[in-house]
């Protein structure tokens, strides 16, 4: 079994035997699982989500190349549902301004934040494309290449980013956590 | 190296991906610069946060709801593919048999064997006019070559005014009867050129060989020539002309009035 990589389970999905897919949805569904919740904030919502994403991989599934990583591709999919998502939410109720920032009690209640409730805080601050960045190079282990690919650009452009996406999380959790200190 | 070259370098050095000697730089830097150390172990650490936060698990309806999905899709599917048998095979075998037919002119289009042929039968066409008018120009009495000749005059050939006088040449003076009628035959393909038709009617009155008179009358008949009416009632009161032929010119002028 350790020899099918994903690429070639998707290629026999491709092919017509979607039995496969379930392998696939094995692996792969806890990582975009959290990669929705990390992105909306939304737990429940992020299931939905996470059942679209892998409808759309069976709809979709010609269009796999098994030349590129699969990895790169469901995120490329799952990247693109989340644009489709936080537009509708845009849409449905206008004024929902910190579309990212994760719902406090919802997270308490799922223990989302864990023991570390400032580093959410500071990640669910980030702008969209550095929080996604950041979510998917350093929390889903994504390797630069499979990045430059997923988001159509150079390796060095991605580190970049990554750079620039680390700084301002830096700026955030440091002057957070001395301001919440001062007022402790 | 400066701090900011240093800092554009931070992420490969916590990723190990830098040179013996570039690291030792690096290192050398940090030792002294409280600024970058600084920044650096800010960026560990966030690192690590973000790598060893919190998973959510998977709730487990999750998988069968996935599961669900699966067979309606599977059966989806199947009924597509089944769809194409029944209805469309008709189809795609015309489909298939249209392509392959494409294909093959295709093939013969680009090798150029149609036209090879075309021009191989173009040229063979193009030497035996040649020959024919060669005959009739060096050897103006024998009549058979000239019957030939005539016949040798392409449909596709333009009526230019050089052949409309040969052959009305021909017609009227030749001695040759039959070299007459090749003539006036080799004019009967030109129907709708007015010059032609005058020229016929013209000659009717003119010939006195009834072969040559009832083939004409025939023709015009034919193509419903109305101004032949005269050259016909011309034909019918003169004395000299042959009965038959005043029959024919009796009857075709029945049906031209």
């Amino acid at each position: 079994m350790n020899e099918l990589t994903d690429e070639i389970l998707m290629f026999r999905v491709k092919s017509g035997y979607l039995d496969y897919m379930a392998d696939l949805f094995l692996k792969y569904s806890n990582h975009i699982l959290n990669y929705f919740c990390y992105m909306t904030g939304k737990i429940e919502d992020s299931k939905d989500l996470t059942q679209d994403l892998f409808l759309r991989l069976i709809k979709y599934r010609k269009s796999f190349d098994p030349e590129k990583s699969f990895k790169s591709w469901i995120f490329q999919i799952a990247k693109n549902i989340f644009i489709d998502y936080s537009k509708s939410m845009h849409h449905n109720c206008a004024g929902y301004e910190n579309l990212g920032s994760i719902d406090k009690d919802e997270a308490e209640k799922n223990n989302f934040h864990g023991n570390d409730s400032l580093l959410y805080y500071s990640i669910s601050r980030l702008p969209d494309e550095y929080r996604e960045l950041l979510i998917l190079g350093k929390f889903h282990g994504l390797k630069y290449k499979d990045l430059a690919e997923l988001f159509f650009t150079t390796e060095s452009a991605v580190k970049k980013k990554m750079l620039r996406a680390l700084n301002k999380l830096r700026e955030i959790y440091f002057k957070t956590e001395n301001n919440s200190g001062n007022e402790l | 190296m400066n701090c900011n070259d240093i800092k554009s370098l931070l992420l490969d050095y916590l990723d190990n991906n830098l040179d013996k000697k570039t690291k030792l730089e690096i290192e050398k830097h940090l030792d002294h610069c409280k600024i970058c150390s600084n920044e650096l172990s800010q960026i560990r650490l966030l690192n690590e946060k973000i790598s060893n936060m919190n998973k959510i698990e998977n709730p487990r309806h999750l998988f069968d709801t996935f599961m669900l999905n699966l067979e309606k899709e599977k059966n989806r599917l199947k009924k597509w593919s089944f769809g194409i048998n029944s209805s469309s095979l008709f189809r795609i075998a015309a489909s298939i048999l249209i392509f392959i037919t494409g294909l093959l002119t295709g093939v013969l289009v680009v090798t150029g064997y149609l036209e090879k042929t075309r021009i191989k039968k173009m040229e063979n066409e193009i030497s035996s006019l040649k020959n024919a008018v060669a005959i009739t120009m060096f050897n103006p009495h024998s009549t058979s070559d000239k019957i030939k000749a005539l016949t040798y005059f392409n449909e596709n050939n333009k009526v230019s005014p050089d052949l409309l006088r040969s052959l009305e040449n021909a017609l009227f003076f030749d001695d040759n009867v039959n070299v007459r009628l090749a003539a006036a035959n080799a004019l009967f393909r030109y129907r709708d050129n007015e010059q032609v038709m005058e020229l016929l009617i013209k000659c009717l009155s003119s010939q006195d060989e009834p072969m040559v008179q009832i083939a004409i009358i025939k023709f015009l008949v034919d193509s419903r020539e109305k101004r032949a009416a005269e050259s016909l009632q011309y034909l019918i009161k003169n004395d000299d002309t042959n009965i038959i032929v005043k029959e024919y010119a009796d009857q075709g002028l029945h049906v031209l009035l």
